[in-house]
């Protein structure tokens, strides 16, 4: 944790300095932002960079191929006179595009029209050549090529057109409706879809005709025509003309078809020739925008003509932050030198851990519970060890073990080439960020594994001699845990009370649950080291009780391992005749003294009685002393303040500060009862929690013995050659469900068992996390950041228009 | 050519590889045991009655103490015993040739696995040799176009 310094810096005013990026480069700034977004001086700066963000981003849309990232390394800033040139270039280049897609739109609805055109006559000419009408037609015409002058002679008039297949029975209904069943209507359908320039899609249409008698119907069906979004089309009665109209239409569309291709090409190549430098010009666009969005976090001093500039530096790296400053002037060549220099200040500092990229999956753990308050003891520093081995505790199996080390032993060797291929995937992500954690959970769990003798389920004996006499000593105790699992730990022939390898995780779980506990003691004396009344009053009845009820029965584990031994010679002392300790430990709590059978006694030592009892009074007695401590000490000292106030008259002193210190008492004391509560059950049921450890442990080795059992047995079996077959599919079956089953699905769980463990149990009792993180301004961080969310960092801005895009 | 996509052939790349080295160390496991009990066969006439011999006897005869019984290096006993012989020396007979034929088993099925590996890294290599011909072709193109 660092210690920041709270700076202030003052830069001459340039259109835009170049100063500001080279300190950026330094990545150690964190600004704090004072004065309204609209009222910053270099708001239509950022709302340029906007529009040509936005511009880019559109012109990357229109390209065909997605555009490769920029693998060059980041170009320098650019001064002013450059942006300006770059923001004329993408204008022109928008406009370029964006009259280029208008003009084929044009001509793609030209193509259109022309091309139904040419359907409809063809249409036509079968429609007229098969029917009776086409006699009626050109009689009536010829009728009325006779009778120009007589408008009244009853001619029939026709229209034709193309109208949307789906909307054809509509059509016709409603035309038969409004000419009361006088016009006579014909279709057909086109079979090739047509493609509709304005929406892209592919429409089926049909191509109709609609005789009738009269103008006033003919108007009327115009307007159905009209409503029905139905084209209409001049088409020439006679075969002729449309033989000649044919013609017509039909060289203008081969025409029509050259200069679609030819735009397209055009488009493509222009197109192309930017996709090579779009994702530099978006990146340098991108910076621009939050250098500025930054140096509008500067107050401007309007008389010196400078700005100046508030922010959070690690003391460690002011001197950096001053070379950075004064590089900075070198190259703008300014006369005046900006100044840094340290302001006192009464607010609470950002909170900043230097990670590297080992820790930094640790401290996102602890992160995630809460960052810690400035100054405060960080506990992903013992994190690093304790998670990973309360894991191994639960997952204990070496085979397991060196299926996840080598797991992230891949992840870690080759993690540039994973780092460089970004994905999407979250799940992914998620375990390569972790792989540091991973690969010491895989380590750990290879150790534990050998201390539960616990591979694949299978038991390894490596000393020999197991199989007689296994209490000999210690170590073979251990490996001969293989005779434990499945097998008739009753046939043990000297019950030991309670059986060894229960004892082992049991044991352990308490003992790591109270080391947990020590730990926590000491952070939190460290983090409190000024605040001697909290450490008396609160904290050393805390530690008095768990000590004396808790580390007492560890201590009774280990008296009874030591005293009560197979080799004995004392009757009372020998296997037979071991308490079972939590028998023990229950009665002390109740003050119900235990019986014996001869030859045993009823307590392990003399004088236990003696000792157990006055244990448990003391731990008692220190429930009221973590209740009532710090409520009284703290009315002493308030006493002691108002005492000095009355007496020194009209004292300096203010008057909130004494309004603070009056004491509450209903509050204060409800809160000390509710710390009082919280800890005296979370001392037993934290203790308790811990008894997950054994249980997960257990629960992981019958499961792996049940695999093993249930499905690589079945190869084993048969006895012939030919259930070599059989083993080759089942030993892939097997390996399958132990990855899935008892690597990632227990591995979850345990881990998440773990974090819990750390989480609740561990640094609820000491963890204040309060503390907001320290974000320097970089430039690595702004670029994901807009490459994950565009449109929030848009609308930050004054800019409200939405991408519009045409 | 192809039998599998490029996951699928590192998946088996994967799996081959463990399965060898499992399978093979599995075989030598079961044929030590084998070497090891038929070394050490309690030729006690105590242990010829013909009650019936299975695992939990031997179990039991162990943990009392009987100091002639082998010594196992992994608790591979439950995967190779007989279940029911008609006396002490031919459980152990029965089960001796039990764990060599598990033994030959494991070792064959490891052969088998070598031959999936073999086929499973060619698959791989070809897999990857696609994948940079496109990626090849993508940049060809890319650079014509600015031409």
């Amino acid at each position: 944790m660092d210690l920041m310094a709270y700076t202030m810096y003052t830069v001459q005013t340039i259109p835009k300095s170049p100063d500001k990026a080279g300190l950026e480069r330094a990545g150690q700034l964190a600004l704090n932002p004072q004065v309204n977004d609209f009222q910053r001086r270099y708001v239509s700066e950022v709302r340029r960079c906007s529009e040509m963000e936005r511009k880019l981003r559109w012109v990357a849309a229109e390209l065909p191929v997605p555009a490769a990232p920029p693998a060059r390394p980041p170009p320098r800033n650019l001064s002013a006179r450059e942006v300006n040139i770059l923001e004329e270039r993408i204008d022109y280049i928008e406009s370029e595009i964006q009259e280029m897609t208008r003009n084929a739109r044009n001509l793609k609805a030209d193509y259109l029209s022309l091309n139904e055109l040419k359907i409809l006559i063809e249409k036509m000419q079968t429609l007229f050549e098969d029917h009776d009408a086409h006699r009626k037609i050109s009689a009536s015409i010829h009728v009325k090529q006779a009778n120009d002058a007589d408008g009244d002679i009853g001619h029939l008039g026709f229209i034709a057109g193309v109208v949307a297949t789906a909307r054809v029975p509509a059509f016709e209904k409603m035309l038969w409706r409004i000419s009361h069943g006088n016009i006579f209507f014909k279709q057909t359908r086109i079979e090739k879809p047509l493609l509709d320039p304005f929406s892209g899609h592919q429409l089926l249409k049909s191509v109709f005709v609609v005789f009738f008698h009269g103008e006033q119907i003919k108007m009327r069906v115009k307007k159905v025509c009209h409503g029905f979004q139905a084209t209409l089309y001049p088409c020439p009665a006679t075969t002729k003309e449309q033989h000649e109209m044919l013609a017509g239409v039909s060289s203008r569309i081969n025409d029509l078809e050259v200069v679609l291709k030819q735009t397209e090409e055009h488009r493509r190549l222009v197109l192309a020739g930017i996709a090579h430098d779009i994702s530099t010009w978006i990146v340098i666009v991108r910076k621009e925008k939050a250098i500025y969005h930054t140096l509008n976090m500067f107050s401007m001093d309007i008389v010196k003509k400078c700005l100046i500039g508030e922010c959070w530096v690690p003391k460690q790296d002011v001197y950096i932050v001053q070379k950075a400053l004064e590089n900075g002037v070198k190259q703008s060549g300014s006369p005046i030198p900006s100044i840094l220099h340290h302001v006192p200040t009464n607010e609470i500092p950002p909170t900043f851990n230097r990670t590297n990229k080992v820790t930094k999956g640790f401290q996102n753990l602890i992160d995630s519970y809460g960052i810690a308050s400035y100054r405060e003891v960080n506990p992903a520093l013992y994190t690093i060890i304790t998670f990973p081995f309360l894991f191994a505790v639960m997952f204990g199996d070496v085979g397991h073990g060196i299926i996840m080390t080598i797991f992230a032993a891949v992840l870690v060797v080759f993690e540039d080439r994973f780092m460089k291929k970004k994905s999407d995937n979250e799940v992914w992500n998620i375990f390569f960020g972790g792989r540091y954690i991973i690969l010491l959970m895989g380590i750990f769990s290879v150790y534990t594994g050998t201390i539960y003798n616990d591979f694949f389920s299978k038991s390894i004996n490596a000393f020999g001699s197991s199989w007689f006499n296994p209490y000999d000593n210690l170590t073979l105790i251990e490996k001969t845990m293989s005779l434990a699992p499945e097998d008739a730990y009753r046939d043990y022939p000297y019950p030991y009370g309670m059986d060894p390898v229960w004892q082992i995780t049991l044991l352990l779980s308490v003992l790591i649950e109270l080391t947990d506990d020590g730990f926590n003691f000491l952070s939190f004396c460290h983090s409190h080291f000024r605040k001697p009344e909290a450490i008396f009053l609160q904290y050393m009845p805390q530690i008095v009780f768990l000590l004396l009820l808790f580390w007492y029965l560890c201590i009774l584990m280990f008296v009874k391992w030591i005293i009560y031994s197979a080799a004995n010679s004392d009757p009372a002392y020998t296997s037979l005749c071991a308490p079972s300790v939590l028998i023990l430990f229950i009665n002390m709590m109740l003050l119900k003294p235990t019986e014996a059978v001869e030859p045993c006694k009823p307590y392990m030592y003399t004088g236990q009685e003696a000792l157990q009892n006055a244990f448990l009074y003391i731990a008692l007695l220190c429930v009221p002393v973590m209740l009532f401590g710090k409520p009284i000490h703290k009315m002493m000292v308030g006493r002691k303040r108002t005492a000095y106030q009355n007496g020194v008259e009209g004292g300096d002193q203010q008057e909130d500060e004494a309004d603070s210190e009056k004491i509450n008492w209903g509050e204060l004391l409800i809160t000390q009862a509710i710390h009082t509560i919280e800890y005296v059950l979370g001392a037993v049921s934290h203790t308790a929690s811990y008894l997950r450890l054994w249980a997960l442990s257990l629960a992981h080795a019958q499961l792996s013995a049940v695999l093993w059992k249930q499905v690589l047995k079945i190869g084993l079996r048969g006895r012939s050659y030919y259930n070599a077959i059989t083993l080759y599919v089942v030993f892939a079956i097997w390996a399958f469900f132990t990855v899935a089953i008892l690597v990632v699905m227990e591995g979850l769980s345990a881990f998440l068992h773990t974090l819990r463990l750390h989480w609740v149990e561990f640094m609820s009792k000491f963890y204040d996390g309060q503390g907001y993180a320290f974000a320097p301004f970089s430039f690595a961080a702004i670029l994901e950041e807009e490459e994950e969310e565009p449109l929030t960092v848009e609308s930050k801005d004054a800019n409200n228009s939405p991408p519009d895009r045409y | 050519m192809k039998v599998c996509g490029p996951k699928l052939s590192l998946c088996c790349l994967v799996l081959s590889v463990w399965g060898i080295v499992q399978l093979t160390l599995m075989g030598v496991f079961y044929y030590i045991e084998a070497v090891a009990l038929l070394e050490d066969i309690p030729l006690d006439e105590s242990h010829n009655e013909t009650t019936v011999f299975n695992i939990e006897e031997f179990k039991r005869m162990a943990q009392l103490g009987y100091s002639q019984v082998g010594i196992e290096s992994v608790t591979l006993i439950e995967d190779a015993a007989e279940e029911k012989a008609a006396n002490g020396k031919d459980f152990l007979q029965v089960t001796t040739k039990n764990y060599k034929a598990i033994a030959s088993n494991c070792w064959i099925a490891a052969t088998m696995y070598f031959v999936t590996l073999l086929i499973a890294v060619s698959q791989c290599v070809w897999a990857q040799r696609i994948q940079r011909a496109a990626q090849e072709k993508l940049e060809e193109e890319g650079c014509e176009d600015t031409k």
